[in-house]
């Protein structure tokens, strides 16, 4: 039997999900089909899984936006300059998704279309997941 | 310069999965470069590859400018959790999970012999794969340095071994400009070009040198330059006078030259 507090976060988060939530698709990826008797090679272009099918789910959307650095391993952050980016982020019930979603899964967001590749999936309190996202689309040409 | 680098980790990968230790524990998760976090669930050991710091000192100091002598570090995270039995969410195969280490001894010893492995094939392996590294890529591995960490805060016992190879790379010397590369990579700087005709055809050597290769075609393909075959010269006498400038087409149309050809034999 789940505890109290687990019982009312689920409510809460039903509740916030009926307010802020929008439908999202998650379609799972994986590794091209090898030839047989050969590994699945990860290295290479992911494509739609076929043995994992396609799940829509709703989510609440979250884009904070934030300054940020790229990572090296021997010199500080601060060697290369700043990134203006967006943290998106869906927050999902556990419930709503039969599986976790994977690294390098897509997920596309119903309402705009736009397409995201799952970065990191966090489980937060009382039953959600905060699934991190990056940008999958192709930016547009445009020089300058 | 820097492409001697993807050809070192490229075939590094290669040599790696082709060892039949690494590919029956680690099952071809060798990762090359990976960015994105690894997940706790995730199925282990893996392999992340990178190159890392890469140094050269230019072979003529007085001309400066490539070719350099390159030596880069080769950074291998060999990557593992201990946990008794493992199923893996939406992963139908349950064989994936069989086989991990139960104790913390075990965790060690697996990351141990995965390092083992890992040096000896990428220094001294006899497979295919590894001898292509050494023959075209890797000219020695001057130094090797492991590092351990661990931790349980992520709710599994895990634990990397960070291992970096210093690399001395083969930097190809000028090529002889009438020995012309040919074949769909000829635009592929040596050692890259080697490495994508050995490579499978659906493996990912092949995969990213086609993509270089995609990117490369605004230039012209190599062709054989028109040798040096000697010059065409002509005199003409003129009289000491400073106010009478030489002129050439004059001098041509009176006949007034004497013609010389400096041509070498063919």
């Amino acid at each position: 039997m789940p505890s109290l507090f687990s019982a009312l976060g689920q409510i809460a988060g039903a509740t916030v999900d009926a307010v802020f939530s929008e439908g999202f698709a998650l379609q799972p990826m994986a590794p091209p089909a090898a030839a047989s008797g050969q590994r699945p090679n990860v290295n290479l272009r992911m494509a739609a899984s076929t043995a994992r099918p396609q799940i829509p789910f709703d989510g609440t959307y979250v884009e904070p936006g934030e300054l940020m650095n790229a990572h090296g391993r021997t010199k500080a952050d601060s060697t290369t300059h700043w990134i203006a980016g967006a943290k998106a982020m869906v927050d999902v019930a556990v419930t709503a998704l039969p599986q976790r979603p994977m690294e390098r899964d897509r997920i596309i967001r119903l309402d705009t279309g736009a397409v995201f590749e799952v970065a990191k999936v966090l489980p937060g309190d009382y039953g959600r997941l905060r699934i991190f996202l990056v940008d999958a689309l192709q930016r547009p040409e445009d020089p300058r | 310069m820097s492409l001697i680098r993807a050809a070192c980790r490229l075939q590094a990968i290669e040599a790696l999965n082709s060892d039949p230790v690494i590919d029956g524990m680690v099952r071809g998760r060798v990762y090359d470069s990976r960015i994105s976090a690894f997940d706790h669930r995730d199925p282990v050991p893996t392999i992340l590859v990178t190159t890392e710091e890469t140094k050269g000192e230019a072979w003529s100091h007085q001309n400066g400018g490539a070719p350099f002598g390159l030596v880069c570090d080769l950074v291998l995270e060999i990557a593992m959790n201990s946990v008794a039995t493992m199923q893996i969410n939406g992963m139908a195969d349950p064989v994936e999970a069989i086989g991990y280490a139960a104790t913390d001894a075990e965790l060690e010893a697996d990351l141990d012999l995965l390092e083992e492995r890992a040096v000896e094939i990428l220094t001294r392996g006899e497979t295919a794969a590894a001898q292509l590294l050494r023959s075209a890529v890797v000219k020695r591995v001057p130094h090797v340095a492991s590092s351990r960490f661990a931790t349980d805060q992520t709710g599994e016992k895990f634990a990397v071994h960070l291992v970096t190879l210093r690399i001395e790379l083969f930097t190809p010397e000028d090529e002889n400009p009438f020995a012309v590369p040919s074949g769909p990579y000829a635009l592929l700087p040596e050692p890259l070009r080697t490495i994508a005709a050995a490579s499978d055809p659906d493996g990912l050597p092949r995969s990213i040198c086609d993509r270089l290769i995609a990117r490369l075609a605004p230039l012209p393909a190599p062709s054989e330059p028109a040798p040096f075959s000697g010059a065409d010269m002509i005199l003409a006498p003129q009289v000491l006078d400073a106010d009478d400038a030489p002129d050439r087409a004059a001098d041509i149309a009176a006949g007034r030259t004497i013609a010389i050809a400096a041509n070498t034999p063919q």
